[in-house]
């Protein structure tokens, strides 16, 4: 399942890719309810079935990759602007370069920031917003 | 035949672009709308901060103020000579951290990474200016008027230093509201590029990660 994870994690960046594919386990599950699992190409893409094949040869496996991504930890990184499809590419890999572990990204827009961002992940959550920055300041000041 | 088809590609091609024209114009409103909302809310909150403060200091300035006057060892004359010289200190005083809160917004603006214009200086520069005069012309006024009050009695002491608490509070209120509104005003129209934010965000990305 490692091995499957290894192959998945990195083509499913972000959390609206991961959720659209645990959507079409959850449709397959559903659906198929049997044991047989020659007729997933119905619910993925030719890509997804080249790695799928590999490692889901019962309906258990199918199951436990579900509960497996369902684990896998989101980070989320709030900014003041809509960011371009290349931004939001760029800063995405960047983040997976950094964490060094399985995980899938989460960007979102909220103009309240004024500029900076702020993150959350598991537990840890900082605010390097401007408007963060001019709250504090006047915390102190004022 | 083939008339039809350009007629037909070209309408297709003008209403296309009439409708992303459309699309962009109702965003571009939709964000001022909401930079406005902003805008006023950080300033509402300030104007919090500030009352806050001046009530602090107002009452503080009243006590001391009372102290003063009703100390037995001072002549009319020593009494309005220290009247006179608290509330030049405590006026001093407000008035320098409202400058300071002026010039403090803009330095933790730059730091934060943004790329300010000229005129955004310029206003940093006038508005410390204008305080300036604004405090030295106010009190050779205030020392006039103490002087003319040699003599009378402390009740009228009293309510002269109501009234002039009254007025500096509104003028300083006013200035506040009026500042912080063209500073977030700045901030919001013109005062980040797209360029900045991204490098911005991606500074707090990698510093986020520097510290984990």
């Amino acid at each position: 399942m490692k091995e499957l994870l290894q192959e998945l994690v990195p083509y499913l960046k972000t959390k609206d890719a991961m959720s659209y594919f645990v959507n079409r386990i959850d449709t397959a599950i559903l659906e198929l309810s049997s044991s047989d699992v020659t007729h997933l190409d119905n619910y993925f893409t030719l890509k997804e079935m080249g790695t799928l094949t590999k490692y889901i040869i019962s309906f258990d496996d199918l199951k436990k990759l579900r509960e497996e991504l369902m684990q896998i930890p989101v980070i989320t990184i709030k900014i003041a602007f809509r960011p371009s499809a290349y931004f939001e590419s760029m800063l995405t890999d960047s983040i997976l370069r950094a964490v060094k572990e399985f995980c899938v990204v989460q960007i979102v827009f909220d103009h309240h920031l004024l500029g900076g961002a702020v993150v959350d992940f598991k537990g840890r959550y900082r605010d390097y917003s401007v408007s963060g920055a001019i709250n504090e300041w006047r915390r102190r000041k004022i | 035949m083939v008339f039809l088809l350009g007629l037909y590609i070209t309408i297709l091609t003008a209403a296309n672009l009439g409708l992303m024209l459309y699309i962009m114009y109702e965003r571009y409103f939709a964000f001022k709308k909401e930079g406005r909302k902003v805008a006023e809310q950080i300033m509402r909150e300030h104007f919090d901060n500030m009352k806050f403060d001046q009530q602090t200091l107002l009452a503080d300035m009243r006590n001391s103020v009372q102290t003063v006057i009703s100390s037995t060892e001072l002549s009319g004359q020593q009494t309005l000579q220290s009247l006179n010289d608290y509330m030049i200190k405590a006026h001093t005083e407000h008035l320098a951290k409202f400058s300071e809160f002026s010039s403090k917004l803009y330095s933790v603006l730059i730091s934060s990474g943004n790329n300010f214009s000229e005129q955004m200086k310029q206003y940093v520069t006038d508005s410390n200016n204008r305080i300036e005069e604004w405090q030295s012309s106010y009190i050779s006024v205030m020392k006039n008027e103490i002087d003319s009050l040699i003599g009378n009695e402390k009740q009228k002491l009293i309510e002269f230093t109501e009234q002039e608490k009254k007025r500096i509070t509104s003028y300083i209120k006013e200035m506040a509201v009026k500042d912080t509104s063209i500073i977030v005003e700045e901030v919001l129209s013109n005062g980040i590029s797209v360029k900045d934010q991204e490098k911005l965000a991606q500074q707090a990305v990698e510093k986020f990660f520097n510290e984990l």
